[in-house]
């Protein structure tokens, strides 16, 4: 089934032609990246998706319903969470407030405190910050927090924007893997946005890249790994 | 000893309605950065709406006076943010805050309009009269008595919609992140106009508050306005219990200032502290060295 279906969308900043075009479908259970350099327009195009920014032209659908033009907070009530490029935890909120906050959205008591177990037992570092205020975590522990956030949401489709940025290289490979996880043991759709090709698509079944606001190459995640052109441009072979 | 004490009793007294005023300023400017210069004004409308319940229409209770004008109050603010500040969102700072100016004018001659530029007094609610502490030499009249009391009351309910509430997580979220807020499901909108609606009817209660000391007239907005004003930078713009904080110091220090120098003194006190305040610690007594956002 296709989950997400975006069909030629455009986005503007002022006079910035940011998106001319961007095109790509995610299917339930898969996590497909969107790979590029700094500036292709990979935020932009999760901003777009997600509301944030509006369209000038196109169409999103997701599962079935069209989301163009909606506002965010009936968007992520849909199912389409975004986790955003650089964590934005709220910093002088606990770990804790900052996981409930996530299920704001709900209101079914017992689910959120069973899934906030669940996320205790995926990021075992935040049970124990979970007094502390989110602006006092590392780099790291702070993506974990918003992983996790996003999480408590129950999102159809979980959207990750650059989720290694600025992370030691040790924790990288744990958010990563536990990006897998999330994938294979709760069967949750990702559409992950990467910096980090190499990473990304190692753990994607599909990926797409962008460059300067469209989509100039997509495939299988191991046929674009194993591409001359992506291998020299993004994986520094 | 005992002048002193009574200029703290007054000044605590007249200070928790500075409080509660400084709590709308810190409340809005802590969701979206706008200082609203015509928060006065809706004290001022609360202050009328109250003489309007209380004179024409005789035999309301005093407690039901206050939530109407508290709700008249919230409601004005909720239609201005609406009309004059949310079309100006996503233009420079500036602007809003210029809108914030031109409603404040405005509401003060849209006041002289509809209610009159002279002005009304409240029924007699109170037996006159104080409570005398005979060996401490104090006397605290029962209206302070009864203002205190009130402030505390509606203080401890902000503090319990704040932090005991789903909206009040939806508040502290949005003016930490507006957008990541947003990202959480969270109606950001319906979340400013829920914090106008809040932080107004605190001014309207004070409005009321006043009317029942003083006279009401379409201009008293404005000196407890800018008073509180200072209470709020005083305290930590966007801190609420800085906001409590620098209107009670306000309240005291200018009792201080008029019982001991001259009354003249009374209100220039004010704008001095605000000018040292900004040059000595801007971000205020509990403000925090956030850049852009509290």
């Amino acid at each position: 089934m296709t989950m997400l279906d975006v069909q030629d969308i455009h986005v503007h900043y002022g006079a910035i032609h940011a998106l001319k075009g961007v095109s790509l479908k995610v299917e339930a259970g898969t996590i497909v990246t969107l790979i590029g350099a700094n500036g292709a327009g990979k935020s932009t195009t999760l901003r777009a998706l997600s509301g944030l920014l509006p369209l000038s032209t196109g169409a999103i659908d997701f599962i079935g319903q069209s989301i163009g033009g909606r506002p965010v907070h009936k968007i992520v009530r849909d199912g389409l969470c975004h986790c955003p490029e650089g964590r934005k935890v709220f910093p002088q909120l606990t770990v804790k407030a900052n996981l409930e906050l996530g299920a704001y959205i709900r209101h079914d008591k017992t689910g959120i405190k069973s899934d906030l177990e669940q996320i205790y037992q995926l990021f075992p570092r935040l049970k124990e910050r979970l007094s502390q205020a989110a602006g006092t975590l590392s780099g790291g522990e702070q993506q974990m927090l918003a992983i996790g956030r996003s999480l408590m949401g129950r999102p159809r489709l979980l959207m990750l924007d650059e989720p290694s940025l600025g992370i030691a290289p040790l924790l990288v490979q744990e958010i990563f893997r536990t990006i897998k996880k999330i994938n294979a043991e709760q069967k949750m759709t990702i559409l992950l946005v990467e910096q980090n090709a190499h990473m990304a698509l190692k753990i994607a079944d599909h990926g797409y890249v962008l460059e300067t606001g469209k989509v100039v190459l997509s495939g299988k995640a191991s046929d674009l790994a194993a591409d001359p052109r992506i291998k020299a441009a993004y994986l520094g072979h | 000893m005992s002048e002193f004490l009574q200029f703290l009793i007054n000044g605590l007294a007249v200070g928790s309605m500075y409080a509660l005023i400084a709590l709308g300023y810190t409340m809005v400017y802590g969701i979206i950065q706008l200082i609203n210069f015509a928060h006065g004004e809706f004290m001022m409308m609360g202050a009328f709406v109250g003489a309007f319940t209380l004179n024409r229409l005789q035999g309301t209770p005093l407690a039901v006076a206050l939530v109407i004008s508290m709700l008249a109050a919230g409601l004005l603010a909720v239609l201005v943010e609406l009309v004059a500040y949310r079309p100006l969102r996503r233009q420079p700072k500036i602007f809003v805050l210029t809108a914030a100016i031109a409603v404040s004018v405005l509401l003060q001659n849209l006041g002289r309009i509809v209610f009159g530029s002279s002005a009304v007094s409240f029924p007699a609610q109170f037996p006159q009269g104080s409570i005398g502490l005979e060996s401490l030499g104090v006397w605290v009249e029962y209206s302070q008595l009864f203002v205190l009391g009130l402030s505390l009351v509606l203080m401890a309910a902000l503090w319990l919609i704040v932090h005991k509430t789903k909206i009040g997580a939806a508040m502290r979220a949005t003016s930490q992140d507006i957008d990541a807020a947003r990202l959480m499901g969270i109606n950001t909108n319906l979340v400013i106009s829920f914090t106008f609606f809040i932080g107004a009817s605190l001014a309207g209660a004070v409005g009321v508050f006043y009317g029942m000391q003083y006279s009401v007239d379409p201009l008293m907005g404005v000196q407890p306005g800018l008073a509180a004003f200072v209470a709020a930078v005083l305290g930590g713009i966007g801190s609420l219990p800085g906001a409590m904080i620098g209107g009670l110091l306000i309240g005291i220090i200018e009792n201080l200032v008029a019982g001991y120098l001259s009354s003249t003194y009374q209100g220039a006190i004010t704008f001095v502290l605000l000018i040292l305040v900004l040059s000595i610690k801007p971000t205020g007594l509990l403000g925090r060295m956030a850049p852009v956002k509290v």
